[in-house]
């Protein structure tokens, strides 16, 4: 579970109160942008066509997703994210990204799992409100 | 406490800010790149107090701003710090290298955030106290150079150079001499040329201090007899002696002079500091003088004032130098 009532990283309610509720559906508005083209990205690195600048793209938004999340809430989506960062950033560090390319597919398709399951517990949460 | 925040993530930057003003500190300036923040640093009428850094950003990283905030007079000592994503630890180093203070990890914890920047505002005040104490020190230090300044004139007593009295001692001494030592006493002066360029190139400290290096040069000539010296002021020091002293010898000056070319003095700002010295004519009281002993005294001293320094050879001059060398 990846959504905000996981109870493995969650803050507790004093700290969750602090935090400006204004931020998460911007963070979840984020997320629901980034991922047409996380998947096509992500498709690109399966078929072996990714360029650098997608590798260098998919790292940023990992990143950016990493450098958030765990304070808004997804501590879970938080620390996918910042494995995926580490990878990439491993991979483009290196002239020849060699057996790493399967491990960044099976990080980037961990994340956008990821990123689908909290959007749509999201949507469900919005919906039974 | 003023404080500037970048990051390239506009979301992180408006949760920094919020977090930060939910905890008090409401004067929060954010920058999403680091050209964007150097711009704002400059341009800052007062001064950040505190500088949280984002390491990974495009165009110009944590750690290259953090060295370029450091190169600025006005953060040279403004608590930086890092904000870190886990991966990213491993430039923690070299943030620190650069002049980072401390680094909060992302994704940071508002309680965290806002206990490392307590400890951050009790270090600018610890600061502010050490620079309070400095400053303080500094004007002290002012105040007593402005009083204990001398008039040229001034005749200052010497400390700690053998056979250097003050004048009224040195005066004391000749009129309770006998009678038949009165006549047996002679009185040499000696000046520093151009003093009153001296005086003004120097601190009181410093001239104070040059003033017992030349006193002890001509104590150390006169050492074997008896004798004794004052600090006249203006430069000159007049010395009480017999005249049948061997020191009194014609290559006095050029052997006072050598030592204290000797001693290669310099001034505070590094500049050497050349000083010549002049001999006026030694004064003896005649005999059947029925006037005051201590005429001789300043009879030495107005020959000092208008001696001219004898004219050196080249040769002589290599000689003295070489046998300082030596």
């Amino acid at each position: 579970m990846l959504a905000e009532n996981d109870a493995s990283g969650m803050m507790d309610g004093t700290e969750m109160s602090k935090l400006p509720a204004l931020l998460r559906p911007k963070f979840i508005r984020r997320l629901a942008d980034g991922r047409e083209r996380m998947e096509t990205q992500l498709h690109r690195l399966r078929d072996g066509s990714a360029e650098a600048s997608d590798l260098r793209e998919l790292q940023g938004e990992a990143h950016r997703i990493a450098g958030i999340a765990g304070a808004l809430g997804y501590p879970a989506l938080g620390n996918i994210a910042a494995r995926t960062d580490s990878i990439l950033g491993r991979m483009l560090a290196e002239k020849d990204p060699g057996p790493d390319v399967t491990d960044a597919v099976r990080h980037v398709d961990v994340l956008n799992r990821a990123i689908s399951t909290v959007l749509r517990t999201t949507q469900a949460v919005k919906q039974s409100a | 406490m003023k404080i500037l925040a970048v990051d390239d993530d506009p979301l992180l930057l408006e949760l920094l800010e919020t977090t930060l003003e939910s905890s008090g500190y409401e004067n929060v300036s954010l920058a999403s790149s680091g050209p964007e923040a150097l711009r704002l640093l400059d341009s800052a009428l007062k001064p950040y107090q505190c500088i949280l850094l984002d390491i990974q950003m495009p165009e110009m990283d944590g750690i290259e701003l953090c060295a370029r905030i450091r190169r600025m007079d006005a953060y040279r000592d403004v608590p930086i710090l890092m904000i870190t994503a886990m991966t990213e630890r491993s430039f923690v180093e070299r943030a620190f290298t650069a002049g980072a203070n401390d680094y909060i990890s992302k994704p940071f914890d508002p309680f965290e955030l806002t206990t490392r920047l307590r400890l951050a505002g009790e270090r600018i005040e610890q600061q502010r106290a050490v620079s309070d104490k400095v400053f303080a020190i500094q004007s002290m230090k002012q105040e007593l150079e402005r009083t204990s300044r001398f008039a040229p004139d001034q005749p200052i007593q010497i400390e700690d150079v053998s056979g250097v009295v003050d004048q009224v001692m040195l005066e004391n001494h000749l009129l309770r001499l006998p009678r038949a030592d009165q006549y047996q006493a002679a009185a040499v002066a000696f000046r520093i040329e151009e003093f009153d360029y001296v005086y003004a190139m120097s601190r009181p400290s410093e001239l104070f201090l040059l003033l017992t290096d030349v006193a002890e040069c001509i104590s150390e000539q006169f050492k074997h007899g008896e004798f004794l010296m004052s600090y006249a002021g203006s430069g000159s020091f007049v010395c009480l002696t017999q005249r049948t002293s061997p020191a009194l010898d014609p290559q006095l000056l050029t052997r006072i002079q050598d030592s204290i070319d000797g001693l290669e003095l310099e001034y505070e700002n590094g500049r050497p500091c050349n000083i010549s010295l002049v001999m006026g004519k030694p004064a003896s009281k005649p005999l059947f003088f029925g006037g005051q002993p201590t005429t001789i005294i300043y009879e030495a001293l107005e020959s000092a004032r208008v001696a001219t320094r004898p004219k050196r050879s080249f040769l002589s001059v290599v000689h003295s130098r070489a046998a300082n060398v030596g």
